[in-house]
């Protein structure tokens, strides 16, 4: 892993327009760590799942969303920053993946999809919002050969 | 992102091209729901489709919903490896018919 540490943030507007921005962002931010691109890829959509939460959920209206990028020796740490309310990840239903269609759920996905593509997820209640805070760990085969 | 609409009378072939995410989903869905008049079956061709989030996944499945309460039918193909990797993440590979190719689409769909 490239010897980077650091904390690096990007604020954008409550919308989605603005996915292919926060999703380049977070991609080079991980590609900087040494990740290989299938985890790059995890990663982005990891963050996707997050940031359209926050989208849809903010608590004010036009509250800008905040995602930053902490390199932490081996892994990396992601954060959506955002006004909506705190909820806790306890209180989402886990889809069942092995139910017939009829019984599925239409939606109800972006949570499984955060918690399936990184090795850890919270949601930390701030000062005024909260934020969803997912964490991926280099492991020896993942790591990518990028040069700055 | 892109959608093209092509086909005969009796199946109608969607290639989505791009990323289907939160921003773009409502605009697929929209697009493949005008494609559908008149209940023709549906090939999904996602060979262009380099990204696939939960909204777009919603909108699969709401697609399948429909198909299993019609008289169309349904098959993805062409998924790259990204796409393929979701669908099973989300447990959405055991719900629909995905071919390998277009041809092996319709194969299916003949088969009844």
């Amino acid at each position: 892993m490239g010897a980077h540490a650091g904390h690096t943030e990007l604020t954008v507007p409550p919308d989605a327009a603005y996915l292919d921005v926060v999703g380049g962002f977070v991609a080079a931010m991980a590609r900087r760590c040494g990740f290989a691109e299938r985890e790059v890829a995890r990663i982005r959509l990891a963050t996707d799942e997050a940031f359209t939460n926050a989208v849809a959920h903010s608590g004010e209206v036009g509250a800008e969303v905040r995602v930053s990028c902490c390199a932490l020796g081996t892994a990396l740490r992601v954060s959506v920053h955002d006004r909506g309310p705190w909820f806790s990840l306890a209180d989402v239903e886990a889809p069942d993946l092995e139910a017939p269609l009829e019984k599925r759920r239409i939606g109800g996905l972006g949570v499984h999809l955060m918690r399936s593509l990184m090795d850890e997820v919270e949601v930390v209640a701030e000062a005024g919002g909260k934020a969803v805070v997912m964490v991926k760990h280099l492991g020896g085969e993942e790591r990518s050969t990028h040069a700055d | 992102m892109q959608i093209e609409v092509s086909g005969d009378q009796g199946t109608v072939l969607v290639a989505v091209s791009g990323r289907i995410d939160a921003y773009t989903a409502m605009e697929v869905e929209q697009r493949i729901g005008e494609a559908l008049v008149g209940d023709r079956n549906l090939i999904l061709d996602l060979a262009g489709t380099s990204y696939i989030s939960s909204a777009g996944l919603r909108v699969l499945i709401a697609l399948a919903k429909r198909s299993r309460g019609s008289s169309f039918r349904m098959v993805l193909c062409c998924l790259q490896p990204d796409v393929q990797d979701v669908m099973e993440i989300a447990g959405f590979t055991q719900l629909f018919d995905i071919a390998a190719s277009r041809e092996a689409a319709a194969a299916v769909l003949q088969a009844g």
